[in-house]
């Protein structure tokens, strides 16, 4: 077994900081050590998106990079979307919508959309739906998520802001 | 003080209460509990679908740090009795069947658990599952049911008599009379494809169990724990009183996780075992392999006709591929019975049921669990004819439709239709659709060379299952009826909450409870605080069945919330009275607030709640103290008229639904593109109708997926090809078209809120899709008889084609 590394990741604005298996995977780091559980694993292979972060402010599968690739980097999980108890507009949006059943996929897809909306504000139906491609939903057929996302590109320019 | 007056609650797009934990990322399933000095467990799995375990070598697995033990199926089977689910028929086939939920001696299917690791932590039981060293002896896997049937076959399980498990003829009216006077009489070998509902969160379990107490407590997600608790603990031999079962944010099901209890017993035997909490997650591949899978069917199926378009009869002969355990079958197999003749008026009908194992990962219930496979078979059959006729395929429906003045219909199995509309269902659709429109621009695009399809489907799903239904499966079985359980606390402070013996994957049972009891005690929704999922020690009580499954909540469960709600209100108003000072008939509760009739007199629920838990000093004798509400709705439900011969009502509801579904197929590469679909259905009331939509969308959004892109493939070694969602094509938002959806609301007569139990669709969107594959490739003279449209096949087909 390789040596184990100290890895230290900012996870919306916090420091953790711990000694880990090189092999451990972000996902673990985020879940396990920083218990920050609301990022979730659905399928192990990068299809199904439940996994999905922002690191440096880009959406990546934490299920699929290893924790000490995420070294001195900054993350943005679930737990740092919404401010002081207040939903984030697309948080808002898609509870408005009806956008989220049983909410296995819904953090993953919730910082998909809002990566979609930070790089096109006011994306068409056909780009909504590409745009959350990486990301599997089993209870809605999508439809009430892609109808919350464009929702709420109109409601303004802001709503791909970075919470941070 | 309330916030709301409960008036016209039921029927709000009320917003959740569960959307807020699951968008900031705290909500809690399985995987987010860690408990002190909990271990990890990982199983092997058979690499073979068939193959004699020679012998198990866990030394070099022990020898790796961090490993704690090592159990292989043997250990198991040395301390648990195999699961009983599948004694629920009574053939010596059935009987002679052992499952274990792993493999002893021999594995069945590819996936199959052999041993199970527990480790400290998952990295390591993982690296621990590649030093197990099992000595396998492949075997001859028997995959193709039809084969399995022959006496000779190899048995899938040892000291079985056949791999036929059930055959049963059911007859109903004059089949002889039917056909012989037909003027069209279509035939199909139909086959409805092995396919899954996968849901996002695969199965997951924590066991722990506390010695002193002899308490197992499992934490999982399983959609039916009260049921399960009654398995597992036969199985370990303890009683259910002693397991415990919590389930809490559960993400997804779709039937899936209504067969979970093989892993839940084994992990609870690995707490056991070990004296430390034990956690299993399941990964995405082994729940593709060995979770469970939905009915595989093939129907050699015939259907007469008169001229005119009228049916006249059917006959079919099903080969239910049930896989190698029967662990919730054969019910998908004879879910049909419940709604015989679907939405259509014919009365002679013939079903030839055989039920077979194979050496494949068990079957169970999946949304519209054998419904959407007997929707099929009807629905293919009449747009064969269609096509034979050359009749529009709505106008053969509108010839066959049960009509509303016929309500409350009885179909040929005593089966008792409970109201519904479905002339103007199909015609509201073809509407939404604007099919003469679409009719018109096929006959263009045609000419252009286009393969543009039209497809219809009707289809009746039935709710609110009989228990009696198990009296076909085993002669004598003395069960009958369904019921809901519910119970509403008001505490001394005034606070509501409730807990109902469902349990919710997604379902919105938080909101629409709420809803209710918010209308029947004048409150607002955001009054009451509705338990979130399963405990069994604390959820209101109900019997073994307690779970969702069959849309159950909306019938059985919407009634115990509504009885608990009116003995809640009963009692409000009678401890009201008793402080206000006067009979309880001169008062009534408005939002909220006992009132004194025509005057402003009146006391809150804060002062009702205390004066009912701690004044008790004062109660009248004939005034119980404590306001506890609890009710068990019991369905007007008989047993059987006849179980051996088939007949009684089997559903307390018959929900219908249509679809339609417009394609162009692509010449050159097969591809099935979908430029328009439309859905409708009738649940009854709804109590939300955002609910209502969404659940829709999500059928159809299975439906749809499972005739285009979703398939569970075995090679002819037995192994699945399909075990990641790199090639089990789960659709993402882009594959999927805009869904258009309407409900309508037609009451359901025999429930007491009129609702029918939803979006489960009876395989409409499906065979809509497929109808629509048909109707595009009809000029080329292509018929298709699989409910999956493969690409490939269908360019095949095109080049082939003599018309092309």
């Amino acid at each position: 077994m390789p040596d184990r590394k100290r890895v230290e990741i900012k996870i919306n604005g916090e420091s953790y900081s711990a000694e880990v298996e090189p092999r451990l995977l972000l996902v673990d780091f985020l879940r396990g050590i920083a218990r920050l559980t609301g990022t979730h694993v659905g399928c192990d292979s990068s299809n199904c998106g439940a996994c999905t972060v922002m690191m440096d402010g880009v959406t990546v599968k934490s299920c699929t990079l290893f924790a000490v690739q995420a070294n001195g980097r900054e993350i943005l999980t679930i737990e740092g979307v919404a401010k002081d108890g207040d939903l984030h507009p697309i948080q808002q949006s898609f509870r408005d919508h009806h956008a989220l059943q049983c909410g296995y996929c819904t953090p993953g897809m919730v910082l998909s959309a809002l990566f979609l909306l930070s790089k096109k504000p006011n994306p068409t139906e056909r780009e909504v739906r590409l745009g959350v491609s990486g990301n599997l939903c089993r209870c809605t057929g999508y439809q009430n998520i892609v109808d919350a996302i464009l929702a709420a590109a109109k409601r303004g320019g802001q709503v791909g802001r970075r919470p941070t | 003080m309330s916030t709301g007056t409960g008036k016209g609650v039921i029927g709000q797009a009320v917003k959740r209460k569960e959307d807020k934990r699951l968008l900031i990322g705290k909500g809690i399933f399985v995987d987010d509990i860690v408990l002190p000095e909990m271990l990890f467990a990982s199983f092997v799995r058979s690499p073979y679908a068939h193959a004699r375990i020679k012998g198990i070598d866990a030394s070099g697995a022990m020898k790796l740090p961090g490993v704690v033990s090592v159990v292989t199926g043997e250990e198991f089977a040395s301390f648990i009795k195999p699961l009983e689910a599948h004694s629920l028929l009574d053939t010596s086939a059935a009987e002679s069947l052992k499952d274990y939920g792993i493999a002893v001696k021999k594995a069945i299917y590819h996936g199959e658990p052999v041993a199970a690791v527990v480790a400290v932590d998952k990295y390591v039981a993982k690296d621990a599952i590649g030093l197990v060293e099992v000595n396998y002896d492949p075997l001859h896997p028997v995959l193709d049911p039809e084969e399995s049937m022959d006496d000779k076959a190899v048995r899938v399980q040892d000291g079985t008599p056949s791999n036929v498990v059930w055959h049963r003829i059911f007859s109903y009216g004059d089949l002889d009379k039917a056909f012989s006077g037909a003027d069209l009489v279509v035939k199909s070998r139909l086959y409805f494809h092995r396919v899954m509902t996968a849901p996002l969160e695969p199965y997951a379990v924590i066991a722990s169990f506390d010695k002193g107490g002899g308490i197992l407590t499992i934490n999982s997600n399983s959609s039916h724990p009260g049921r399960d608790a009654f398995l597992i603990a036969r199985s370990l031999n303890m009683s259910p009183n002693k397991v415990r079962m919590i389930c809490q944010d559960n993400g997804g099901s779709f039937g899936n996780k209504n067969n979970m209890y093989p892993y839940i017993m084994l992990v609870g035997y690995l707490a056991m075992k070990t004296g430390r909490p034990v956690k299993w997650i399941m990964e995405r591949n082994e729940h593709l392999l060995a979770s469970s899978h939905g009915n595989e069917m093939i129907y050699y199926g015939e259907m007469a006709f008169k001229n005119d378009g009228t049916i006249l009869g059917m006959k079919a002969r099903m080969i239910a591929d049930e896989g190698s355990e029967l662990r919730s079958e054969p019910r998908g197999a004879t879910n049909w019975i419940r709604q015989l003749t679907s939405v259509y008026r014919f009365r002679n009908i013939q079903m030839d049921i055989n039920c077979v194992l194979t050496n494949k990962c068990p079957t169970a219930s999946m949304r519209s669990y054998g419904k959407q496979q007997h929707s099929f078979l009807i629905e293919s059959l009449i747009e064969k004819a269609a096509r034979q006729l050359t009749m529009d395929p709505a106008k053969i429906r509108f010839k066959n439709f049960i009509l509303p003045k016929e309500m409350p219909y009885k179909n040929p199995t005593g089966g008792v239709y409970d109201g519904g509309d479905y002339p103007t269902c199909l015609k509201r659709t073809l509407k939404m659709v604007g099919y003469e429109a679409w009719r018109e621009r096929q006959r263009k695009l045609r000419e252009e060379g286009k393969l543009i399809g039209i497809g219809i489907s009707v289809a009746m799903e039935a709710y609110g299952g009989n228990k009696s239904q198990m009296a076909l499966w085993r002669k004598g079985l003395k069960s009958s009826g369904d019921t809901g359980s519910a119970m509403i606390k008001i505490d001394a402070e005034g606070h509501v909450s409730a807990s109902v013996d469902s349990m919710s994957m997604g379902h919105s049972h938080e909101t629409t409870t709420a809803q209710i009891i918010a209308e029947i005690l004048t409150l607002s929704p955001d009054d009451i605080d509705v338990f979130p999922g399963f405990d069994s020690w604390i959820t209101a009580y109900g019997e073994r069945g307690s779970g969702s499954y069959g849309s159950r909540f909306g019938i059985v469960h919407h009634g115990a919330i509504l009885g608990a709600a009116q003995k809640m209100r009963e009692k409000i108003l009678r401890h009201g009275a008793f402080m206000l000072g006067i009979p309880v008939k001169k008062v009534d509760l408005v939002q909220g607030r006992v009132r004194v009739k025509g005057t402003k007199k009146s006391v809150g629920l804060k002062e009702v709640g205390f004066n009912a838990w701690m004044n008790t000093g004062v109660l009248p004798k004939n005034l119980e103290a404590g306001l506890v509400a609890h009710h068990v709705y019991n369905a007007p439900l008989k047993p059987l008229e006849a179980p051996e011969l088939g007949r009684g009502n089997f559903s307390l509801t018959y929900s219908y639904g249509a679809a339609v579904a417009v394609v162009e197929i692509d010449r050159e590469t097969g591809m099935t593109s979908l430029l328009k679909f439309v859905c409708l259905e009738d649940p009854g009331k709804c109590i939300n109708p955002m609910v209502c939509e969404g659940q829709v969308h999500g059928q159809i959004g299975h439906q749809m997926s499972a005739a285009l892109f979703e398939r569970l493939i075995y090679d002819e070694d037995g192994r699945l090809l399909t075990s990641t969602f790199k090639d089990y094509l789960a659709p993402t938002a882009a594959d999927l078209p805009k869904l258009e959806t309407a409900i309508m609301e037609t009451p359901a007569l025999f429930t007491p809120l009129g609702t029918r139990g939803m979006a489960e669709g009876g395989g409409a969107p499906l065979v809509a899709v497929v109808n629509a594959v048909r109707d595009a490739l009809s000029p080329l003279g292509i018929e298709l008889e699989n409910s999956y449209i493969e690409p490939e096949d269908i360019l095949k087909r095109i080049r082939g084609s003599s018309h092309r």
